[in-house]
């Protein structure tokens, strides 16, 4: 861990995060942590039987073990693996379709504009577990399919905020100056406006995905994510949960506070560091 | 005349994350009823936060730090903030820099003075309508423009209601921060005009805070320079521009072009204004005055009267020390 | 005498934006005139400034010169060439040989490019240099327009500089493709007045230096006088007035010129200013006044021109004026 962390701060630029900020980092970074070390931190393979079901929290399974008798705390382990590459996977995928898009729409203008910004609109408009629902069932179950079933979903949130912080920064000067010193659109926008808009993507990003997360879990308690025996804290959630009122409280409440501290964790983060760029607008 | 402000060591001092910043570190000043005084500076001088903390108008984080404003006998700084915002508007006016800014784009421009003069005084609607209809007659706005929205006027009618605004009164006191910067110079020139027939028959005190130093030569009745929150040099402004005494303001004077000398060589001050947060030890001046000595640079100078003027320069040190 | 840049009848007339519901209603179209009619010849080697009150149309016109946007109507060429009509890529190549100076330097250089990249940008763009060849003419750029030692500024961002270093930057990026004429949109007016004359005397140097022309355009006739040769005074989107510098600052013969040039102050204690006045306000540019567009303001207006509109006269040797009661 120590090796990752101080290359992740040199990665994230210079912002400034509020206490509640790093709290979040420590929130997420310690899911990453478990999904990293996966193979390290557990004993036993998460997907097949290792003990007898329903055993609470002891010595040898100190999470307990579930209805078929697999190790919850392998499972939840495996299981940050399986929800951060779903997330990270269609967050990468509503990002190249969507700030792409955003960035043509609103430099171009126009008839394109108009019939895009409605296409978007429309995605937008739907609610966003109907949505990704929908899509889940069309396109099937794994993860690939999952991450691009919740990437439509977020699609148009990056394009929007592309397409407006285009739409502003298309009018600067530094912009028309670039078209006096004969540079083509293409330039003009990967060189001058894509740069001015990373910040806000930024932003897009880190509000976004705790959202992502949510939507991860929701589909997988649906059992439209990805498939057993994958470990999938969803899955769990759904797999225990009839069993609550016997009394097998462990089944649910470890995969639902992981779920938890991922989400809560990456709002934290989100609203610092939307925070920082707030101020940093305001003073300028 | 009569004095009717006086601005003793006051110091304010901005408090951000990164730094204070010294805006307006020790400044006396005095203005007299029925002169027009003329704030020069450029950018980072202080002098709109001079301005601004005359009337306590300095926004976070800035705060005055210390000194005195003296109006009309009372201490403008130990005044509560009800009895300040009296004086507010009735004995003091203001005009800032954007007028478009100031003026509340959506409330018609009578309606706007009507109100002010109503919050000020006794009168009742009629009344304050009658005032705010000459007010406007002597800016020489017509009067059919009293239920015009500020954006259907041109930005110099819009000045000229900012400064009607600050005017009706009769206030004893005119703060003017850049009135004039924003508008073409055949309307300033006439801006001015207003200004000092306002001054003439209403014996009121203007300051006029500007970095333009040929605007302010020839029309103020003394000059004040200011350069990174110091006095530098002030006097009579015929004193001023044909006898500057002070290294900044006769480099200043070089600086500006003048329409009617055929190119003359222009001088410039090397260097740039200094970092506020950390100006230089001494003069705040000597990195950039051709004429620094070693003592400029440790020793802050003390400001000096001389012949009736004031002057804060260590080349000076052989006149009076002044208690102002 | 070679003729760098002719205008010829130039006009950028903008249309005026309208609601739905107004341009279903309205019959006719209504236009801000930016820009109504202007004929100028430019010479090599000279600096015209093409001064005005805000609002006159010298900023668009100097915009409509480089081409960064399309007349209305009129031809504009340069170096004997028609280049009205250029777009795309044969467009962009004439930026070689025009460059632009803005007037804010907050906000005319990007603020996520380096120094040295943003001045080394127009020539890797055009294809003209590349790395250590590049970094060395950027370099020297640097240094010649005072940023020195270049080394340190050359990774710098923009929010590092000072407003007078960021205008250097700016005229560095303009002048190293070595272009042929520049136009300065009041390059000055954002920077501190102390520190306005090393700009212009260094932007001075760099014509002495490059052989450029400039077109400077500027409010304040005191640097238009210090800097230029040639003046035009423009009022209401045409030129009014245009000649040798000394001669229209000694005698200038329009109403216009004589009323902007008695109204600036001057740093001499005046008791009686001898000042033209004028009245009235500028006309909106949507509806200007028929005839003389001066006329309502002009304190010798007479029949005629309120009727017709006056052409520019030769009035006195290269000195020309728009007015009847002066030719």
């Amino acid at each position: 861990m120590y090796t990752f962390r101080p290359i992740l701060v040199k990665l994230v630029p210079k912002v400034k995060l509020s206490t509640l900020g790093w709290v979040g980092v420590g929130m997420v970074m310690f899911v990453v942590f478990l999904a990293i070390f996966a193979p390290l931190l557990t004993p036993y393979d998460p997907t097949r039987t290792v003990g007898p079901g329903f055993q609470p929290p002891c010595w040898e399974h100190p999470l307990g073990t579930n209805k078929i008798g697999q190790d919850m705390w392998s499972r939840i382990v495996y299981g940050a693996r399986t929800i951060l590459i779903v997330v990270l996977l269609s967050t990468a995928i509503s990002m190249l379709m969507g700030v792409p898009l955003g960035l043509i729409s609103g430099y171009v203008g126009g008839l394109l504009d108009r019939i895009l910004s409605m296409i978007m609109d429309a995605i937008y408009a739907f609610p966003s577990l109907i949505l990704a629902i929908a899509m889940a069932a069309a396109l099937g179950p794994g993860i690939i399919n999952t991450a691009i079933a919740i990437a439509i979903v977020y699609v148009p949130t990056y394009f929007r905020m592309v397409r407006g912080q285009t739409l502003s920064i298309k009018e600067q000067l530094y912009v028309e100056a670039a078209r006096a010193i004969g540079a083509n659109h293409m330039t003009i926008l990967a060189r001058y406006i894509f740069p001015n808009v990373i910040s806000i993507i930024t932003v897009v990003f880190t509000l976004s995905v705790a959202d992502v997360v949510l939507t991860e879990a929701a589909l997988s308690f649906f059992g439209l994510s990805v498939p057993a025996p994958t470990p999938d804290w969803g899955f769990d959630l759904k797999a225990g949960h009839p069993y609550l009122l016997s009394g097998y409280w462990w089944l649910i409440t470890f995969p639902g506070l992981m779920i938890m501290i991922l989400a809560v964790g990456f709002t934290f983060i989100g609203e610092s560091v939307a925070g920082y760029f707030q101020a940093r607008e305001v003073r300028a | 005349m009569e004095e009717i402000l006086k601005i003793r060591n006051l110091k304010a001092y901005y408090f951000t994350r990164e730094g204070v910043i010294r805006a307006v570190d020790n400044v006396s000043l005095s203005i007299s009823r029925g002169e027009l005084l003329g704030l020069v500076g450029e950018s980072g001088s202080g002098k709109s936060s001079l301005g601004l903390s005359i009337v306590r108008l300095i926004p976070p984080p800035g705060r005055i730090v210390d000194g005195e404003i003296i109006f009309r006998k009372t201490n403008l700084l130990k005044l509560p903030e009800k009895e300040l915002r009296n004086i507010r508007g009735k004995h003091i006016g203001m005009i800032f820099q954007d007028p478009l800014t100031s003026l509340d784009p959506l409330r018609k421009i009578g309606d706007q003075l009507v109100e002010t003069i109503m919050v000020h005084t006794r009168v009742n609607k009629e009344e304050a309508k009658e005032i705010a209809l000459r007010a406007l007659e002597r800016v020489g706005i017509a009067l059919d423009r009293f239920d015009d929205y500020p954006h259907q006027l041109s930005g110099g009618m819009r000045q000229r209601v900012m400064i009607a605004m600050a005017t009706m009164l009769n206030p004893d006191l005119l703060i003017a921060d850049e009135p004039t910067t924003a508008l073409d110079v055949i309307v300033q020139s006439r801006i001015m005009d207003l200004l000092s027939d306002l001054k003439r028959s209403m014996k009121m005190a203007i300051l006029l805070i500007t970095h333009d130093l040929a605007l302010v030569i020839e029309r103020s009745d003394r000059v004040a320079v200011m350069y990174a929150g110091e006095l530098c040099e002030v006097g009579s402004s015929e004193r001023v521009s044909q006898e500057p005494l002070h290294p900044y303001t006769q480099l200043l004077l070089e600086s500006i072009p003048d329409v009617e000398k055929p190119r003359t060589k222009l001088v410039y001050i090397p260097g740039s204004p200094p970092d506020m947060m950390n100006p230089p030890a001494g003069c705040r001046f000597w990195p950039r005055c051709p004429r620094a000595m070693n003592v400029c640079k440790s020793i802050p100078p003390r400001s000096l009267e001389l012949d009736g003027r004031i002057v804060r320069c260590h080349l000076y040190n052989g006149g009076l020390e002044s208690g102002v | 005498m070679y003729e760098i840049l002719r205008l010829m009848n130039i006009r950028k007339w903008f249309p005026v934006q309208k609601s739905f519901l107004e341009r279903l209603l309205a019959r006719e179209k209504l236009f801000v005139k930016a820009v109504d009619g202007v004929s100028l010849t430019v010479w090599r080697g000279e600096t015209l400034a093409l001064v005005g009150e805000s609002g006159c149309g010298k900023t668009t016109l100097g915009r409509l010169i480089v081409r960064l946007i399309d007349p209305t109507s009129g031809r504009i060429i340069f170096n004997g060439m028609d280049i009205t009509d250029l777009r795309g890529k044969e467009l962009r190549r004439l930026r070689r040989k025009m460059q632009i100076i803005f007037q804010d330097p907050y906000a005319s250089l990007n603020p996520r490019m380096p120094i040295g990249e943003q001045v080394a940008h127009p020539l890797k763009i055009h294809g003209l240099a590349q790395g250590s060849e590049l970094r060395d003419i950027v370099m020297k750029t640097l240094e010649q327009v005072g940023l020195t030692p270049p080394e340190k500024f050359y990774n710098a961002y923009p929010r590092a500089l000072s407003g007078g270093q960021r205008q250097r930057v700016a005229i560095a990026r303009a002048i190293v493709l070595k272009p042929e004429l520049v136009v300065a949109d009041e390059p000055v007016s954002m920077i501190d007045v102390s520190l306005r004359a090393s700009i212009l005397d260094l932007m001075l140097m760099l014509k002495q230096e490059f052989n450029l022309t400039y077109i400077f355009i500027t409010h304040d006739l005191a640097v238009a006088r210090y800097i230029a040769d040639r003046i035009a005074v423009m009022y209401l989107g045409k030129i009014v007035e245009h000649g040798p510098s000394e001669l229209v600052f000694e005698n200038p013969l329009h109403p216009y010129t004589k009323a902007l040039l008695t109204s600036i102050p001057v740093p001499r204690p005046l008791k009686e200013p001898k000042r033209v006045e004028l009245k009235g306000e500028v006309p909106n540019p949507i509806n200007p006044p028929l005839g003389c567009r001066f006329h309502p303001r002009c304190p010798i207006a007479g029949e005629i021109c309120r009727r017709e509109e006056p052409e520019l006269r030769e009035a006195e040797k290269d000195h020309y004026v728009a007015c009847f009661y002066v030719t």
